[in-house]
């Protein structure tokens, strides 16, 4: 099964309440980067989205977390071969409400998005909101207050003087 | 292109969220003529904003017209299938 197959599928049974986070809504908006799995963040609570799974016929599991900085909960699961993993919109910084339609998949809008990748805060996400700041300019002021607020302005820095990654995103002028 | 006009613009937004299609349904599905839809289109793929594919529909000719989304949406899934044929050989 294709990746975005995969994706279609898993908000189908998760629909309305799902959007698409991670990779996949990156590649969206335009970040050139792989990822082999399904990130959604759902504003339902985890055993109503185990529940609707297993309706579905996919096995998920709930890993649940008391450390501080942790989501306090992700399901997870393999859904014909593609991991995929579902977290709490409300601590993703994923509003539902707030989302949009791309290529027939609903996607969270790209504050929410930029939100969702300041507070996982890995090189990988400020990569990608690095990314989507030198595509998108006028976007570079949300971004550095959302990583500043959860505490990873200098690596969001550190990317944003990335020659390699302004050569690859940074709007042509000609 | 000529200019990006409210219409065009609307209509590059339709494009953009939806998963690919004929330019006949294009037309119908924002209530406009088909000629000028089509027309709006081929610019919009002039600027290289969208794509049109031909394609063969119950026997008939159709041009299918992708947003950038998709396009990117193909990329990724190519990718994915290249990156697991490299780890089966593995």
């Amino acid at each position: 099964m294709q990746l975005s197959e995969a994706a279609r599928r898993l908000l189908d049974i998760l629909d309305p309440e799902g959007v698409l986070i991670g990779g996949i809504c990156g590649t969206l908006y335009g970040v050139e980067r792989f990822t082999r799995d399904v990130d959604i963040a759902a504003d339902l609570d985890a055993e109503t989205i185990v529940q609707r799974l297993n309706d579905a016929g996919i096995d998920a599991a709930v890993r649940r977390s008391h450390e501080p900085g942790d989501l306090s909960w992700v399901v997870h699961g393999l859904f014909e071969g593609i991991e995929f993993q579902v977290l709490p919109a409300s601590e993703t910084g994923v509003d539902h409400g707030s989302c949009e339609i791309k290529a027939g998949l609903r996607i969270a809008d790209i504050h929410s998005f930029i939100a969702s990748k300041c507070i996982a805060a890995g090189q990988q996400d400020m990569h990608d909101v690095a990314a989507l700041c030198l595509m998108h300019p006028e976007l570079e002021a949300f971004c550095r207050k959302s990583a500043e607020e959860h505490g990873c302005l200098e690596k969001l820095e550190s990317w944003l003087n990335d020659r390699r990654l302004q050569q690859r995103y940074s709007p042509r002028k000609d | 292109m000529t200019r990006m006009t409210r219409r065009k613009r609307e209509l590059l937004a339709e494009i953009e969220k939806s998963l690919p299609m004929s330019i006949y349904r294009l037309a119908r599905q924002t209530g406009r003529n088909y000629r000028r839809v089509f027309d709006h289109v081929k610019e919009l793929a002039g600027a290289g904003l969208v794509k049109i594919r031909p394609d063969v529909r119950n026997g008939r000719r159709v041009s299918m017209v992708e947003g950038i989304a998709w396009q990117r949406l193909q990329r990724l899934d190519e990718l994915f299938v290249f990156k697991a044929e490299i780890d089966a050989a593995q």
